[in-house]
């Protein structure tokens, strides 16, 4: 497999990337993880800005057909009305709307940026859904990547361009973000050593734009946060 | 920024708490059937005094007019649910460092305490059932093993089971006091509500019960942020909380203490937990023991969990801010496993100690364990909340003068006040001669900590100077030196050095 997933895809197959395809993380840090990652998505394509905390649409946005993927559309569409309705009770309409990063991802990730990322990935055969019973509780469906080989890929991708110092994508560099910032950083890159973390980092300096530089640090807060209200 | 998003579809928002809601979580920490059943009755025994309901209308009146400086001042800072991070903002971070600490062996006092409660009440009910003489820790070390288990893996006990448990263990208490109100040789007694026991001899020791059995009501301002309205709706489930719950254990000791008439005292002593039980068993039969112990033993349980919980955040927003080791501030698949491991090492070597020399778990551990934890919790709570008047007096953020001053100045005088009492009194609280065992060794140990915890604030002020900036801020701690993302962008240029500051 050559042609990379999505973003979210990708941390979604991190995470599931176990014998039984089941997830290494909770329903809502990986919520926040996959929320992260499809705002990202709509940064990386220039539907979003962020500064200081605050999402902006595009000015122009209107203008252009939505984005064509459903899942990065569903969010980008509720993002627009939520900006229109705050444009509608503001009386200079000619200053830019910024929306709360912090809220949207804390919105987006009890279960429904999962959904939207699953629903993608079983489109594309990538997943699949799976019955499962449990001794104790009834049977369950639950997605679960198609193969191994699909879902060890993100994650050996960006181990193997960091381990032999190969420039990474910006896409990857923000994987690799959410990857830490979510709590996956020893399932996922075994760890990241002096010479990997430095080379990380570097990469991440020169080549990830500052905007998604801060989304990933809101989600770290973000699954801070979740571990203080449990 | 709570106002950003009120137009969403409620579908985006399956988050929010309400007041009912949030009640119930502030009263699950509470646990009030250990407090009216375990509580009462041992602090009856110990101290010999009986004006329970006056102690504890005494502490929840102070603990209203608390609330509302802290809900205030909660509305204003990040990393809420922490008393060290009020205490940092409106004292100081030394302070803030040293009350921290002083938290973590107040929580641990609880949580561990809760192990010899347990522990006391199963060994009689497992030989009563099965006919089989299981000594106390063994029921301990399941129940550990249990708690260590969810708390490695992130799995806190639901909401709705949550919910079920208080709900019923509150019908519990009040149909129980009911009945023992209703039955035929009952007789009024006015002892439980003398408030000038109080300022008796020893009644310092009461107000000390009295705090203890609120301990878990601040948990309310951890909500702030994820509530519907945190102006209205988290103050009005802490107030309403305070005040039902203040209600119940009045009540409830009022009916238990004056249906064993002038044999209170003697009877708790003999009986322990199970003289409220009892009570109402001698009308309905036996079944109403039965029951009540079950339904002790799973409060109890959902107690701890809360508690081991409560000390894993702690301890990893203390990692996460590098006051701690940075271990501490690391998550696995999303849980803070080293700080819960931590807890369960501490809970399991307490409860080896226990066991091995033969110390009573009832006594020794649960009440004088858990009256510890309520004291240093008192202690808490009176330093935040003259960090209430710190913090508004140097800006004040759009505050009433009531909130911002007011309240708290009311407030601290008051708890000022009942931690004097308390902390002078602590032999009578824990049954020893003044200057003896714990009521010795227990404020020392207390002094120790804070000043060992102000010394480390005061070393990183010189030593680390970006973790002393991030003292107080929890997750949002700029430096967040854990070996997470914004630690390794840290060194760097970007919105990761200035990012996140939070200064709501």
């Amino acid at each position: 497999m050559t042609a990379p997933l999505a973003l979210a895809d990708d941390l979604w197959m991190v995470a599931h990337d176990r014998p039984n395809g089941a997830s290494f993380l909770g329903i809502k840090p990986l919520g926040i993880g996959l929320g992260a990652a499809l705002i990202a998505e709509l940064i990386m394509a220039n539907w979003l800005n962020l500064a200081d905390g605050a999402l902006y649409v595009h000015p122009q946005a209107s203008r252009y057909p939505p984005p064509a993927d459903p899942a990065t559309a569903d969010v980008f569409g509720r993002m627009q009305q939520e900006e229109a309705a705050q444009r509608g009770r503001r009386r200079d309409v000619t200053d830019p709307v910024g929306l709360s990063v912090e809220e949207w991802i804390q919105h987006l990730h009890n279960g429904h940026a999962q959904q939207l990322v699953e629903r993608r990935l079983t489109m594309s055969g990538l997943a699949v859904e799976e019955s499962r019973g449990g001794l104790f509780r009834s049977s369950r469906t639950v997605v679960v990547p198609q193969s191994s080989s699909v879902s060890g890929w993100p994650a050996a991708r960006v181990r193997d361009n960091l381990r032999e110092g190969q420039q990474l994508s910006e896409q990857d560099l923000t994987l690799a973000g959410l990857i830490v910032a979510t709590g996956l950083a020893k399932e996922a890159l075994g760890g990241i050593g002096g010479r990997q973390r430095e080379f990380l980092v570097h990469q991440t300096q020169a080549i990830m734009r500052l905007p998604l530089r801060e989304l990933v640090i809101c989600a770290e807060t973000a699954v801070g946060r979740l571990i203080m209200i449990r | 920024m709570p106002s950003t998003l009120s137009t969403l579809p409620n579908s985006l928002a399956p988050d929010r708490m309400g007041a009912p809601g949030i009640g119930l979580a502030i009263a699950s920490s509470v646990a009030p059937l250990t407090v009216v059943a375990g509580v009462v009755t041992t602090g009856l025994a110990v101290t010999g005094l009986t004006a329970v309901s006056a102690a504890m209308i005494a502490v929840a009146a102070a603990l209203v007019i608390f609330a509302v400086g802290y809900m205030a001042m909660a509305r204003h800072i990040t990393n809420t649910g922490a008393f060290y991070a009020y205490v940092s903002k409106g004292l100081g971070r030394p302070l803030g460092v040293g009350s921290s600490w002083i938290a973590l062996l107040a929580y641990n006092c609880f949580q561990i305490a809760s192990y010899g409660g347990l522990g006391a009440i199963s060994e009689p009910l497992f030989q009563d059932w099965f006919g089989v003489d299981v000594p106390w820790w063994v029921f301990a070390l399941v129940v550990w093993a249990i708690v260590a288990f969810l708390g490695r893996r992130d799995v806190s006990v639901s909401e709705k089971v949550l919910a079920v448990l208080v709900i019923s263990e509150t019908a519990l208490v009040v149909v129980y006091s009911l009945i023992i109100l209703f039955s035929s040789d009952y007789g009024f007694s006015a002892k439980p509500f003398s408030a000038g026991q109080l300022f008796g001899a020893g009644g310092g020791a009461l107000l000390a019960i009295g705090a203890t059995s609120f301990a878990g009501v601040e948990q309310g301002a951890v909500y702030i942020e994820e509530s519907k309205d945190p102006l209205r709706s988290v103050p009005r489930a802490t107030y309403y909380t305070i005040g039902f719950i203040a209600v119940l254990y009045a009540v409830a000791s009022w009916v238990q203490i004056s249906a064993a008439g002038d044999q209170a005292v003697a009877r708790a002593g003999e009986e322990g937990p199970d003289l409220f039980f009892n009570e109402a068993a001698a009308t309905v039969g036996g079944w109403a023991l039965d029951l009540g112990h079950i339904l002790f033993l799973t409060s109890l349980i959902a107690a701890m969990i809360a508690f081991h919980n409560i000390i894993a955040r702690y301890t990893y927003a203390l990692g996460r801010e590098g006051v701690l080791p940075k271990l501490f501030g690391q998550t696995v698949g999303g849980a803070p496993r080293a700080a819960s491991t931590a807890q369960s090492v501490l809970g399991l070597v307490v409860i080896g100690i226990y066991a091995v020399t033969g110390l009573d778990p009832l006594v020794e551990l649960f009440f004088v364990g858990g009256t510890t934890g309520g004291v240093g919790v008192l202690l808490l709570i009176t330093l935040t909340s003259a960090s209430v008047i710190g913090f508004f007096l140097r800006a004040a953020h759009g505050e009433t003068a009531w909130r911002r001053l007011g309240a708290p100045v009311i407030a601290t005088l008051l708890l000022i006040g009942i931690s004097y009492l308390a902390v002078t009194n602590l032999a009578t609280l824990y049954g020893v001669d003044p200057g003896t065992g714990p009521a010795l060794y227990m404020p020392i140990v207390a002094v120790v900590v804070l000043v060992a915890g102000i010394a480390w604030g005061l070393i990183l002020r010189h030593t680390r100077p970006d973790v002393y900036q991030g003292i107080g801020l929890g997750p949002r701690s700029a430096v967040a030196t854990t070996g997470g993302f914004a630690a390794m962008m840290a060194g760097g240029s970007g919105p990761a050095t200035e990012q996140p500051q939070g200064n709501r």
